[in-house]
This record gives structure tokens, C-alpha cells and sequence, in this order.
């Protein structure tokens, strides 16, 4: 399988130092501030949305009006409310609690899991180096939603299921982009000083050696919190998510995708919206911070 | 040379991948909570009638007896018999698996082809307006939960407008289309039937469509990329000082140095979407592999399930094989700066 | 000995009412025969009306015998499967209905018993041929129920309730005459035999049965039966099936028009399709898409009261609901109306007994339990308890009960009755019934047979398969045992009585309401008849133009 990683590899890009735009690299860094500006403040609306939920939201996450199931949006329900008479907005607010919270900690988890893989896997080489890589190659190509419905059911179902199920699925492209750059580092010639001079193994991963993995990492790592939400959203579609009626988007969007038909849009779009806006909103902070990264190496 | 000795270095690498998922496959299957056998038998059955039941398939035996036949089974092409429908698995397989592909291939040609006229656009305009808007158009349909995108569609596309079928089938039957690979265009197109090429096509549109729209953007990003960096490379811009024409150089160099890293991007892109097709498949009522396999999963029809995760594994691992290949191939000769 | 007695009068009924029937018939079967003799050829089948039906899903194989629960192929194989005998069709309330009470012959001459009621003599018409040609004959009758013991699955389970364990109980008498010996008399064997008289070409499965596979259901899984009300033409895997009226049927009622089924899984679509004149009838729409479609121009709903029954079982034998006052706090905490007008839009009865509106003896004293969160409280008093915490499961990708769920959820928490909703694909439901460790869950089905005998074999005696609340009590097993053999219509009403009596004291089930079987069809759809067990007999289906 192919040393595959998201980003540019920096080598490539070899003394290019006549720009065709003139003035492009001052643009790009401008584009990729605006980026990062709008990414980051999408993504502090939704953060806010979900701390303040309990202050803002006017009826609970999970609590049922009998007189208003289905209603169009109005006084009492700025939204309106779902099949089971449950407040939309109050719902989308709770939700990105668990959505921004799942995807995050599914991430970060990822990030653990594939950086440690990669790291050991980069250093060591040999055939450290080529188990770990066969057997990162074998999460990879499993698909993730039999994966999904597996894990589930071998943890019982619930929130902390899922984080566990994105971060299997996600963990080994880190494993192959902290590996690749591992290796790189390991033939510098201060990592082999300072293996000589008696530092042990594991002391120099983790002072020389992963500092300098992790750059990629983190640029890569927030676009990977907005797929994350949309592996969520998709596996809540398929009834694998979380546990009715907890709110979250996917499992919004499809509990109302069948109103649509039938005019009731404020069932499913607004999720949709939400869902989008977040994803977007990660995917332009990473789209940005790549661009500021490259930028620089210009 | 160099080459056959990579592919066949390669394929080594693959064989205890693929054991490896066959593996944990059959492991994991018989872990996950659910009797396979409950599902087939009426209420009214007695334990004689399950222990019958069991022996049919095979599932009285003991784990590694049977572990042993299936994989016997693998090497001579033999996937099983499903549970829940007493039909070959293998020929459930073949039948389901080329609509499937027909949709992913097609969806990927077209990201392929907006990624690299778009990519190649946005890099020479780069950092203006037409280039930022590309990206974040891009971007933005990156962010759509596909299954919501086809939603939306079918709404506009087929309820609104009208412009389409309905998300039923994959061809219109009174074409009469005789099927040979279950890739409705493709026998369309083997034995030239005119009206089902284009109502394969018709029911293809939407759904290639939504696939299509989430993929882009990697590979937009890929191109645009690579395609700037030739454009600031020396050799290009030595090349364009001698007055190359405009059309050779945009066909001689920028648009094969830009390919160069898109086979192994479109590998990684090409597992994830005939792995998640099961969603836009649901929506589109499209009869593939992705529903075949979800249903053989809530079923916990082992077999099925195996065999899904074998070939979307086996599909994972070639594809990238491929890709490697062909950049290997290509890498050499462009490299306009080497 | 036992009782068909309390039947005959509809019996008599339905033999004047099949003559007329037949006499109808027979005309269109000659109609019909030269229709299709004349076409030949493909696109002739002009003549025949078409429409166009939508489906959930393609069935999971064509062989009866072996097929899981799919209720897609259960509703094709009615179709499709040459049945001897079948439910007759009455009049309710302006209604079409399938008549339980009133069992046709349609392939077969007759059924009937003998005068112990024990042994049952199944009389073939001549001259009624599969597909292939073959004449269906005694032996295929024998070959297809040796072939259902030999699974041991479908029709060998409910074929133990009459009394028929064993292929040497199906004597061929002479080619057109098959007897079926039972180990005891039955009140239930029309019933029963109407759901299980469904017979295979069986000179065709030979050619296919190998020494591996002597029934061949390798062929079957994958190769539609021939011979029934209709004969599938066209079955493209996943996609659809084309049915053509079998013009060799020779029974009441043959089919009029040929159907495309086509497979459109997701409720939305269908609805869609529908709407935009697609589709003629959606088989697959869910309560809710169902409900505002009734002002929708071109489309109408074909409504009628249904023995569908909505409950929550309740695990007897599982703390804390092995508390008496624990269900009784849960039966009177849910919200009945609600349900009804949230869920179901007003179109469900709400029921008051676990004997299912419109079974003979049903009675108001069985359920009499009502929404009233004072009395749940004071319920959970008498059970000594404060709060309670339980699992309720129901089916996943199932909306209704998943609606249901989140309602009962939201107004049992009010009483400190705090529920976990748990949604279960089929195969992990089907071995946490079989170990029966689920306390709560909520179940909808019908009874294929409409008659408290039944009902208990299949839900309320303790070897029931049906009953996932492990209940049993020692009068109602007694007076299981008892009605084999009760004749009297009388005397089994008081019986009756006396079970429902003691259910409403023990309440083992919470039972939710009935629901109205809703089927939206296109203006142009006439002809249907409500199935009394959920599965569409189309061959009733008529365009009206």
C-alpha cells in the first residue's frame, strides 16, 4: 500500500522563488487569514450555541409538546417541532453539543492512536515498521460502517461507541502521515546524536522526533473534525448513531427527511444547515491554516 | 523491469493485508450480538428445527472447521450460500456489485474531470476572485451530508422540475435492456440500445451527481496545488520565456505534471466512496452493493457480510496498487524540474 | 369433536357466494386465455392493464420453505404460490376484507374433514398445469409438504399446532386426492391450512434437486414458483418483478391486471413517485407520509379498520415489571390518545382488551386501563417503589414505534418511570426474544387466525412462541387445553370471557390501539381487499378508468 498522505509533500516544491502572480504569496496569506477568520467564527457561534444551550434553547432537549407535533415554525416554536412534538431549535442547539463534542474528541483520539502507530512504526523501521503499516493497512480498507455497527454492539451502544468507531475509521491516515514524516526526521543527523550519546528510544520520539510530526497533524486534523461529523451524521442516517431521542443532526435530518415531501421542511433542513455551516466551518479553518502552512514554506 | 519487480513487491505486501481482514472479518461477525439463524426460522420453530437449520449452514461446526472451509471456499471462488436467501453469494455479488461500480467510476470520472479543467483554471488565476470562489464552492460541497445533498436533489431535480425519473431503478424497463454485467449503461452501451443508454444515463445523473459534488474538492485541492508549482517552477517559467505556445505548454507540461499525484489521491477517494455509497445509494433506491451489504449486516448474514468486506477490502487495496503503479509510471518522465 | 360447528353457517355462506364467484371467473378466464393466446409476442400485453406498485425491498429469495421474515416475499409468495385454499372476501362497513370465517377452495375442488374432524381430505381440480406444463397433481401436493417438513422451518412449526409433525401423516389417495392425517382434531385446520397449502412444481424441482441438495433450494431461491394467481414474468434482482395473471388459474377471482413492482425502499420516494403518478399503489409507506396525503390531488387513501394490534410487552419475569403494580403503573402511564392522534393521525381504534377488536369474544373488560399519571403514581406506591429504570425496545427502522417509544418515554418520566430506548435490528431482536431478556418492547402484529384459541397458542401460554412476556397462568393453560376440544359457541365465549377477565388483572402486555390499515393509491386503483394478515392478495387489483 502507498505511503498516502493528505498534505503536499514539502520536498517537492523546490526553489520555486519566482512567483507567476506577483504579489501572490501576500494574497494567499491574506486568503488564508479571511479563511481562518470565517472558519474560526462559524465554528465559535457553534461552540457558543452548544455551551449556552441550557441558557438559550426555550424548551428542553428532549421534551415533547402533545399539542404541537409537526407545527410550522412560530411564537412557541421558532423552529417548529418535529413528528414527536419535540422544539427543533431548542434541539439543534443541544445537538451541537454532541455533534462538535463527538467529532473533536473522535479526532483527538485518532490523533492519539495514529500519531503513536505512526511514530513507532517511522522510527523503528524494519519490521516494526512493516506489521504495524499491514495492520494500519487492514483498518483502512475495512469499511466503516460494518466497523461502526460492530464496535457498537461490542461497547453497548452510546455516545463514547461513536467517538471510538470515527477514531478507528480516521487514525490511519495519522499513522501514515506520522510515520512518513518520522521517518524523515529519524535521518536527521541530531536524532542519531542523540541516540548515541545514550538517550533512550522512547525519549527521543518524544522530544525530537514527534514535535516535528505533529506539524502536518496539525494542520490536517480540524477538515478531519468536519468529516468526522459527517461519518456521525451518516451513520446516525442508518439508525447506527446515537440512541433516540437524544438530538443530534444526522439523526435530525433523518428523522425528518420524510417531512420534506410533504412541505414540512423545517424538519430536516435547518439540521442540514447547522451541519453543513460546522463542517464548513472546520473545513475552511483547515483549508486556510494548509494555505498559511504553505505560504510560509514559500 | 523496475517495475514488474515493484508490482510483484507490491502484491506480497497485499496478501497478508487481505488475510488480515478475512480474519478479523470472520472473527468480528460471529462476536457481534444476533443469531443468524433466528431470522429464518417461523416463530413456531423447535431447537431440532434451529440445530437443522444450523447444520444446513455449516454452523454447528467448530469456529476454525469452519473457518477452514470458508477460506477452502475463497480460493476456489466460492463466497457461501447466504442465509437469508439460500441463493450463491458469489452470484448475488456479481449482481449487485456492477451497478455499484458503474456509479462510483462515474461519479469519480467526473470529479476527476471538474478537479483537474477547475484545478488547472483556479492555479493560473491564482489568488483572484475566480480562484477563491472555486475553492470555497468546493469546499462547501465537501461539507454536504451526501444523503441530504440527494434529498435536496430528488426534490428539485425530480418533484420540482420534473427534469428527471423517479429515484427508482436504474433504467426505464420498457427500453428492453438485456443484462449482461448489471451495469446498466455499460450493457447499454455492449449491445447498443440506443433509448436505454439514455434512460441509463437519465437515472445515473442525480446520483452521480451528488457523489460527485462531495468528492470534488480533495482532488480540486490536489490539482490546484500541483498545478502551481509547476507554474512557479523554474522550468516552467524558462519555458514559457522562450515562448513556448500556450497550448503546448498547458498540454506539454502543466497538465501531466499536475496528474502526477492525482492517481493515488483518487485511489483513497474511490475506498471511501464505494464504501459509503451505501447512503446515496438508499436514497436513489438504487438496488447496489452498498443495501445488499447493509441489509446481509442486519441480518447478520455472515456469508454476505463476509464477502461484502472482502471485496470492498480487495477494491481498496488494488485500486491503491494501481495508483502506485501509475505513478510510478508517470513519475519519472514529468518531472519538469528534475 | 372439535369444533367447526361454530363456522358452519359462514361455510354454507361462502360456498353460495364462491359459486357466484366462480361463475364470474370463468368468464374471464376465457377472456383472458385468448387475450393471451392472441398477443404471443412481446408488447401485446396491451389488452392486460398495467399498474404500477411500489415495494419496500426485493424478497430475500423465492423459496417459501427456507425464507426468513421478509414481509415483501411473505406478501409475494401469496401471490405467486399456487394456494388450494384461501380466504374468501366479505363486506364491512363498505369495506373489502378477507373473511377468516370464510375459507375458499381456489386451486383445490374442496377440503373437507372427516366427521372426527381428524383427518382432512384435499380434493385437486384436473387440468390445472404450472408454467412449465406439468398438471398439478397429488404428488406435487405430497412432494411440497415432505419438503416443508424436510425444512423444518415455515410451515413444519405451524403445521405442529393441528397436529402434523410428520411427512407419513400426507397420504396420497390417488392423483388428484391428497389426505391429511392429523394426531388430533383442530378447530384451527382451515386456518392453518390456508397459510401452508401452497404447492411446488415438483417434476421441475427434480430436474434441479442434486444428491448435495434434494429439494433444490438452490433453484428456488433464485427461481420465482409458477402456478399461483399470477406468473412472474420478469424479475430483475433488487429492481422489480413483473406479474402477469396466471391464465391457467381456475378459481374465484383471477387477477385483471399485470403489476410492476418496483423496489423503492425509502417512505419519502414512495410518497413522491405517488404524487407525481409513478407509481399506482405504494406497498411501503409509513404511517406519517401516509397521513396528509388524503388532499392530495390524484391520490387516494384506501382506509379500513385492521386486527393489527400496537402493545408493550412486559417481561413478567424480569424486575422490577415482575411487580403486578410496576405494570399496572406503566399501563397507566401511557398516553392512549395521544398515540392515536400523534402517531397514527386519528386513524387507530383504541382497544380495550389483548383480544383484538373484531375477534369473536372480544370484551371491554379486558384493558381497563386508561392514561392517568395519579393513577401510575399511585400504582408505583402500592409497588413500594419510587422510581423505575428499564430498557424499552423496539424495531429499528421502524418510525411508528420509534414515534410510540419516544412518547411513552417522555410521559412514564413524569411518573419516575425512566425508560431507555433501545432500537434493535432483526437479527440481534430475534435472539434477545429467543432468550427472552428483553423487559420491555413494544410489538405490532396480526393474528394469521382470527380466534382466541389461536391467539393464546400463540402469545399467552407459556410455550408460545409470541409470548416474549414469559406469562403464564394455570387457569388460562387450563382453559387452552380445554378449547381443542369445546365446541359450543357459547361455552367458548364464557371461556373467553374468563381469560380476559384475568389478563386485565395481570397485565402482562400494555395494549395501545389498533391502527387503520392505510393504503395510498393513485385515482385509477379500484378492486382492493384488506388482508387479514398485512399481505396483499393483488389479484383483487382493478384499474378503473
Amino acid at each position: 500500500m502507498a505511503e498516502v498522505t493528505l498534505t503536499p509533500r514539502s520536498g517537492e516544491v523546490s526553489g520555486a522563488s519566482a512567483p507567476v502572480v506577483i504579489g501572490g504569496a501576500e494574497r494567499s496569506r491574506r486568503f488564508a487569514t479571511t479563511l481562518i477568520i470565517v472558519g474560526g467564527t462559524i465554528l465559535t457561534v457553534m461552540v457558543l450555541a452548544a455551551l449556552l444551550a441550557p441558557v438559550i434553547a426555550p424548551w428542553g432537549e428532549r421534551e415533547v409538546d402533545p399539542t404541537a407535533a409537526l407545527a410550522p415554525p412560530s411564537a412557541d416554536h421558532w423552529l417548529g417541532t418535529d413528528v414527536n412534538g419535540m422544539d427543533i431549535f431548542s434541539r439543534l442547539l443541544y445537538a451541537a453539543r454532541l455533534d462538535l463534542g463527538i467529532a473533536i474528541g473522535a479526532i483527538a483520539l485518532a490523533v492519539v492512536i495514529g500519531s503513536a502507530v505512526g511514530l513507532v512504526a517511522g522510527y523503528y523501521g524494519g519490521w516494526v515498521d512493516d506489521v504495524l503499516m499491514r495492520v494500519v493497512d487492514i483498518f483502512q480498507s475495512f469499511p466503516a460502517f460494518i466497523m461502526a455497527l460492530v464496535v457498537a454492539s461490542l461497547m453497548g451502544g452510546g455516545v463514547l461507541d461513536l467517538v471510538v468507531v470515527i477514531a478507528v475509521v480516521n487514525a490511519p491516515a495519522y499513522a501514515r502521515l506520522v510515520r512518513a514524516e518520522a521517518r524523515s526526521v529519524r535521518e536527521q543527523p541530531y536524532v542519531a546524536a542523540a541516540v548515541t550519546s545514550g538517550v533512550s528510544h522512547l525519549s527521543v520520539m518524544w522530544r525530537h522526533v514527534l514535535p516535528n510530526c505533529l506539524t502536518p497533524v496539525r494542520v490536517i486534523a480540524p477538515l478531519n473534525c468536519g468529516w468526522a461529523m459527517l461519518t456521525l451524521a451518516g451513520l446516525s442516517y442508518l439508525g447506527l448513531g446515537v440512541p433516540v431521542p437524544t438530538a443530534e443532526w444526522g439523526a435530525m435530518i433523518n428523522l425528518g427527511s420524510g417531512d420534506v415531501v410533504a412541505g414540512h421542511w423545517w424538519t430536516s433542513v435547518p439540521p442540514g444547515l447547522f451541519l453543513l455551516a460546522s463542517v464548513l466551518g472546520f473545513s475552511l479553518l483547515g483549508e486556510g491554516l494548509q494555505e498559511r502552512a504553505e505560504a510560509r514554506r514559500r | 523491469m523496475r517495475l514488474l519487480r515493484f508490482v510483484a513487491r507490491r502484491l506480497v505486501q497485499l496478501l497478508p493485508v487481505l488475510l488480515g481482514v478475512i480474519v478479523l472479518t470472520f472473527i468480528l461477525v460471529r462476536i457481534l450480538p444476533g443469531d443468524p439463524i433466528q431470522t429464518i426460522l417461523g416463530p413456531n420453530y423447535t431447537e431440532e428445527d434451529a440445530a437443522a437449520a444450523r447444520a444446513r449452514y455449516g454452523l454447528d461446526q467448530p469456529l476454525w472447521k469452519q473457518f477452514l472451509d470458508y477460506l477452502g471456499g475463497l480460493a476456489t471462488g466460492d463466497l457461501g450460500t447466504s442465509i437469508q436467501s439460500g441463493g450463491s453469494v458469489s452470484a448475488e455479488l456479481a449482481e449487485r456489485i456492477g451497478p455499484t461500480l458503474e456509479l462510483v467510476i462515474l461519479a469519480l470520472a467526473v470529479a476527476l474531470l471538474l478537479a483537474t479543467v477547475l484545478g488547472i483554471w483556479s492555479a493560473r488565476r491564482a489568488y483572484r476572485l475566480g480562484d477563491h470562489t472555486i475553492r470555497v464552492v468546493a469546499l462547501a460541497g465537501n461539507s454536504l451530508p451526501d444523503f441530504w445533498l440527494g434529498l435536496v436533489l430528488i426534490l428539485v431535480g425530480y418533484s420540482l422540475l420534473g427534469w428527471f425519473p423517479a429515484p427508482s431503478g436504474r433504467v426505464d424497463p420498457d427500453v428492453g435492456l438485456t443484462p449482461i454485467t448489471g451495469a446498466e449503461l455499460v450493457d447499454a452501451l455492449l449491445t447498443g440500445n440506443g433509448p436505454a443508454i439514455g434512460s441509463a444515463l437519465s437515472h445515473l445523473a442525480l446520483p452521480v451527481a451528488t457523489l460527485a459534488i462531495v468528492i470534488t474538492a480533495p482532488l480540486l485541492r490536489s490539482v490546484r496545488a500541483s498545478a502551481l508549482e509547476v507554474l512557479n517552477s523554474e522550468s516552467y517559467t524558462a519555458a514559457a520565456a522562450h515562448g513556448l505556445k500556450e497550448r503546448l505548454l498547458l498540454r506539454g507540461y502543466l497538465v501531466r505534471a499536475t496528474l502526477v499525484r492525482l492517481p493515488q489521491l483518487a485511489a483513497l477517494v474511490f475506498g471511501f466512496s464505494i464504501g459509503s455509497t451505501v447512503l446515496v445509494e438508499y436514497v436513489y433506491s438504487w438496488q447496489g452493493f452498498g443495501q445488499w451489504a447493509l441489509r446481509g449486516l442486519l441480518y447478520r448474514d455472515y456469508p454476505v457480510i463476509q464477502a461484502s468486506v472482502v471485496v470492498i477490502a480487495t477494491c481498496y487495496l488494488l485500486v491503491f496498487l494501481i495508483a502506485d503503479v501509475l505513478q510510478a509510471m508517470l513519475d519519472p518522465k514529468v518531472r519538469i524540474d528534475g | 369433536m372439535a369444533g367447526t360447528s361454530h363456522r358452519s353457517p359462514a361455510q354454507s355462506g361462502m360456498s353460495r357466494r364462491s359459486v357466484l364467484q366462480l361463475g364470474g371467473g370463468v368468464a374471464l378466464l376465457v377472456a383472458l386465455a385468448s387475450c393471451a393466446r392472441g398477443s404471443g409476442s412481446a408488447g401485446s400485453g396491451d389488452e392486460v392493464p398495467m399498474l404500477r406498485v411500489g415495494v419496500p425491498g426485493y424478497p430475500g429469495s423465492w423459496d417459501q420453505d427456507y425464507v426468513g421474515f421478509d414481509p415483501t416475499a411473505l406478501m409475494l409468495f401469496k401471490n405467486v404460490y399456487p394456494y388450494m385454499i384461501d380466504y374468501g372476501v366479505a363486506e364491512v362497513d363498505g369495506a373489502r376484507v378477507m373473511d377468516t370465517q370464510n375459507i375458499v377452495p381456489t386451486f383445490a375442488e374442496s377440503f373437507e374433514p372427516d366427521e372426527e374432524n381428524r383427518v382432512w381430505t384435499l380434493k385437486l381440480r384436473r387440468g390445472v398445469r404450472f408454467a412449465s406444463g406439468n398438471e398439478l397433481t397429488a404428488h406435487d401436493v405430497k412432494w411440497s409438504k415432505d419438503r416443508a417438513f424436510a425444512a423444518q422451518a415455515n410451515v413444519a412449526g405451524i403445521y405442529r399446532t393441528i397436529g402434523l409433525t410428520e411427512p407419513d401423516q400426507v397420504r396420497v389417495v390417488d392423483d388428484y386426492t391428497v389426505e391429511f392425517h392429523q394426531a388430533f382434531p383442530s378447530a384451527l385446520t382451515r386456518e392453518i391450512q390456508a397459510i401452508s397449502l401452497y404447492v411446488f412444481d415438483s417434476e421441475e424441482a427434480k430436474k434441479h434437486a442434486t444428491d448435495d441438495d434434494p429439494w433444490a433450494t438452490r433453484w428456488f431461491a433464485n427461481n420465482p414458483p409458477t402456478g399461483g394467481y399470477f406468473n412472474v414474468t420478469r424479475a430483475v434482482q433488487g429492481q422489480e418483478i413483473v406479474l402477469e395473471p396466471n391464465p391457467d388459474y381456475p378459481g374465484p377471482d383471477p387477477a385483471q391486471v399485470r403489476l410492476r413492482l418496483t423496489v423503492v425502499p425509502s417512505s419519502s420516494n414512495q410518497r413522491l413517485q405517488l404524487q407525481n403518478g409513478d407509481i399506482d399503489v405504494a406497498l411501503g409507506m409509513s404511517q406519517r407520509d401516509v397521513r396528509d396525503l388524503k388532499d392530495v390531488p390524484g391520490v387516494k387513501v384506501i382506509s379500513a379498520p385492521s386486527n393489527e394490534q400496537v402493545a408493550i410487552q412486559m417481561s413478567v419475569t424480569t424486575p422490577p415489571f415482575d411487580n403486578v403494580n410496576v405494570r399496572k403503573a406503566l399501563a397507566y402511564a401511557v398516553p392512549y390518545d395521544l398515540i392515536i392522534n400523534n402517531v397514527y393521525g386519528g386513524e387507530a381504534r383504541p382497544c380495550r382488551s389483548v383480544v383484538p377488536l373484531d375477534m369473536p369474544g372480544y370484551d371491554e373488560r379486558g384493558y381497563p386501563y386508561t392514561y392517568d399519571l395519579d393513577a401510575a403514581r399511585a400504582a408505583l406506591d402500592a409497588a413500594g417503589v419510587d422510581s423505575v429504570q428499564a430498557e424499552l425496545v423496539y424495531e429499528a427502522d421502524n418510525e411508528t414505534q420509534q414515534q410510540i417509544a419516544v412518547l411513552v418515554q417522555s410521559e412514564a418520566a413524569k411518573v419516575g418511570i425512566d425508560l431507555q430506548l433501545t432500537a434493535l435490528d432483526p437479527a440481534t431482536l430475534g435472539e434477545r426474544r429467543q432468550k427472552r431478556n428483553i423487559p420491555l418492547q413494544i410489538t405490532s402484529g396480526q393474528l394469521w387466525v382470527n380466534d382466541v384459541e389461536y391467539m393464546l397458542a400463540t402469545s399467552f401460554v407459556q410455550s408460545a412462541s409470541l409470548n416474549y412476556s414469559s406469562y403464564s397462568h394455570p387457569e388460562i393453560e387450563e382453559i387452552y387445553e380445554r378449547s381443542h376440544t369445546v365446541v359450543d359457541e357459547q361455552e367458548r365465549m364464557e371461556m373467553w370471557l374468563r381469560v380476559q377477565e384475568i389478563l386485565a388483572e395481570d397485565v402482562p402486555w400494555v395494549v395501545i390501539c389498533q391502527p387503520n390499515f392505510n393504503l395510498p393509491v393513485s385515482e385509477r386503483v379500484a378492486g382492493w381487499v384488506q388482508p387479514i394478515d398485512g399481505l396483499a392478495r393483488l389479484r383483487y387489483l382493478r384499474v378503473s378508468e
